[in-house]
C-alpha cells in the first residue's frame, strides 16, 4: 500500500478509529515513523484511544488556521519511537477545514514521516471529502452485517470517483460463531458484494474494549486475537505477505478430530 | 381566462389577450402550483399562444418554469410566427402510457448508448437515452435509468428502469437478476427473493404486465 493511507467506512461505529490507532502503533513498532492524523473534527476519538488526549495543545484547525506551527500540533507518543498524532480540534466542525487545506497539510506530513494514517469520520459530507482529499491509498472498514457492507460499497464507488483507486477491505469484529449459524456474512459473502482485496479479518474481542478505554492499543498485546490480527495487518502494509487468520476459535483435540474427518 | 392543453407539441398554455399581466401571472402561478407534481421536470416545452409579453415578463415567467417545475424550454408563439419553435426532445410513442410514474431526464445523445466496463456501486447512478450495458455488477443503491433496454453481465442487485422515456418494447436483462426493483417504462415489479436462479434472464413487458424469462 502506498505511505498515505486513510481509514474510512460510511457507517459510524465500526472501528476506524481503533483501526487506526493499533495500525499506527503496529507500524511504529516495525520501525517506522508514523502520524495519525484526526479528521473528526468536533468528534475527535483517536486521541483518547491512544491515551493522548490530555496532552492536546494545538489541534489541526490551528495548524491550518496558521495559529501554530505543524511541529507543535504534533504530539509524540512516548511509548512508541516515530508514533505521532496530529490531533482534530473539539470545539469546530467539519467545515473549519477545507479539502484543498487538508490536503496541503498531508503532503506537508508526507515529507516528514514514512507513513501518514488518515482518520475518516464517519459519513460522505465535508468530513469525509477533508478525509480523502490527501490520501492515496484507503482501507475501507465494515462489520459483517448488510447495512455496514452498503456504506462500504458507496464509499468505495466515492473514493474511485476521487481516483483513489489502491482500496483494501478490513472486515472487523468478525464472529466465527455467528457466521457458522448464518447469522452474520462469512468473508465471502461481503467480499462478493464489495470485489475489492481483503487486507485483514478482525476477530470480535472483548479486550478491544478494556484497551480502548485504558489508551492501549491491542496490537500490543500478545494475547489478544485482534491485536495479533492487527499485526498482521500492518504486515501486509509493509508489503509482506501472510495468509489471512484462521477464524475458527482455537477447537482443541476434539476438533481438530472433527477436522480430520471431513466433519466440520 | 387561461386554458392550458397539453399537445404532442408541448403543454399549451392559452391567454385570453384582453388580460392584464398581473392577472394573467397570478392565474398562471397558480394554476402550475397546484399540479406542481404533474408538471415537474416535463421534457416537452411551454408553448403560450394569445398575448404578447415583454421580454421582462418572458423572463420572470420563463423563470418561473424554470425553477419551480424544472421546464427548461419556455416558447412564446408570438416569436416564432415565420419558423415552428424548434422540438428538441424525441417524438413520444403514442400510446405513451398513463400509469408512468415520472419523466426522466435523460442525458446523452438520443440512440447512444452507455458502456459501463466496472462495478456500478451503491449510490452510484446511469442514465442514458438509449440502452445501458454493465460489464460488473449493479450493486443494492445502484440504479441505471435508460431510455432504452438495459444488459448486465454480472449480478443486478440494484435498481434498473428500461423505457423511461416511454418506450415499451424494451427489456431488461443480466447474468443474475436479483434487483430491489426492475422499472419498464413506468411499470414497477419487485422480484421475489427467495427464487432459484438458474442463469441469464430478461425481464419485459407483456399484455402490460412485468414477466421474467430465461434468456435463450
Amino acid at each position: 500500500m502506498n505511505n498515505v493511507i486513510v481509514v474510512t467506512s460510511g457507517k459510524g461505529g465500526v472501528g476506524k478509529t481503533t483501526t487506526t490507532a493499533n495500525l499506527g502503533v503496529g507500524l511504529a513498532r516495525a520501525g517506522k515513523s508514523v502520524v495519525l492524523m484526526d479528521t473528526d473534527i468536533g468528534l475527535r476519538n483517536l486521541d483518547v484511544v491512544l491515551g493522548l488526549e490530555n496532552r492536546i495543545v494545538y489541534d489541526l484547525v490551528d495548524v491550518v488556521e496558521g495559529t501554530c506551527r505543524l511541529k507543535q500540533a504534533l504530539i509524540k507518543d512516548k511509548r512508541y519511537d516515530g508514533l505521532y498524532l496530529l490531533p482534530a480540534a473539539q470545539t469546530r466542525n467539519k467545515m473549519a477545514v477545507s479539502p484543498e487545506q487538508a490536503k496541503a497539510l498531508v503532503e506537508e506530513l508526507e515529507k516528514e514521516f514514512d507513513y501518514v494514517l488518515i482518520d475518516c469520520p464517519a459519513g460522505i459530507e465535508q468530513g469525509f471529502q477533508n478525509a480523502i482529499a490527501g490520501a492515496k491509498s484507503a482501507i475501507v472498514v465494515t462489520v459483517p452485517e448488510v447495512s455496514s457492507v452498503r456504506d462500504a460499497d458507496r464509499i468505495i464507488g466515492l473514493l474511485s470517483a476521487s481516483e483513489i483507486t489502491d482500496v483494501k477491505l478490513l472486515i472487523n469484529r468478525i464472529r466465527p460463531d455467528l457466521v457458522k449459524k448464518g447469522d452474520m456474512l462469512a468473508i465471502e459473502d461481503t467480499l462478493e458484494i464489495l470485489g475489492v482485496d481483503l487486507i485483514g479479518v478482525v476477530p470480535e474481542d472483548e479486550m478491544i474494549f478494556r484497551s480502548s478505554n485504558l489508551g492501549e492499543p491491542a496490537v500490543t498485546d500478545d494475547k489478544s486475537r485482534a491485536g495479533s490480527a492487527y499485526r498482521n495487518i500492518t504486515q501486509r502494509i509493509l508489503g509482506k505477505e501472510i495468509p489471512i487468520m484462521d477464524m475458527e476459535e482455537k477447537s482443541g483435540f476434539f476438533g481438530k478430530m472433527k477436522k480430520l474427518f471431513g466433519k466440520n | 381566462m387561461i386554458t392550458v392543453k397539453s399537445t404532442q407539441e408541448g403543454l399549451e398554455f392559452w391567454i385570453e389577450s384582453s388580460m392584464a399581466y398581473p392577472d394573467i401571472k397570478e392565474e398562471l402561478f397558480r394554476k402550475l402550483g397546484e399540479n406542481k407534481a404533474f408538471y415537474r421536470g416535463m421534457k416537452l416545452p411551454a408553448i403560450f399562444f394569445g398575448k404578447h409579453f415583454t421580454d421582462l415578463q418572458k423572463k420572470e415567467i420563463s423563470g418561473y418554469f424554470y425553477r419551480e417545475l424544472q421546464i427548461q424550454n419556455t416558447v412564446f408563439a408570438e416569436d416564432e410566427e415565420k419558423s415552428e419553435p424548434e422540438r428538441p426532445m424525441p417524438p413520444q410513442p403514442q400510446d405513451s402510457p398513463k400509469d408512468e410514474v415520472e419523466r426522466m431526464e435523460i442525458i446523452g445523445q438520443e440512440g447512444e448508448s452507455l458502456f459501463v466496463r466496472s462495478t456500478v456501486r451503491g449510490g452510484q447512478r446511469m442514465e442514458s437515452k438509449g440502452d445501458i450495458v454493465v460489464l460488473g455488477d449493479v450493486n443494492p443503491g445502484a440504479e441505471l435509468i435508460a431510455g432504452g433496454n438495459i444488459a448486465v453481465f454480472g449480478k443486478l442487485r440494484g435498481l434498473a428502469h428500461a423505457g423511461a422515456s416511454g418506450r415499451r418494447d424494451v427489456c431488461i436483462a443480466a447474468n443474475y437478476l436479483l434487483p430491489q426493483q426492475v422499472r419498464i417504462c413506468g411499470k414497477i415489479a419487485i422480484i421475489p427473493k427467495d427464487r432459484e436462479i438458474e442463469g441469464p434472464e430478461v425481464v419485459y413487458l407483456q399484455d402490460g404486465k412485468v414477466v421474467v424469462d430465461q434468456v435463450g
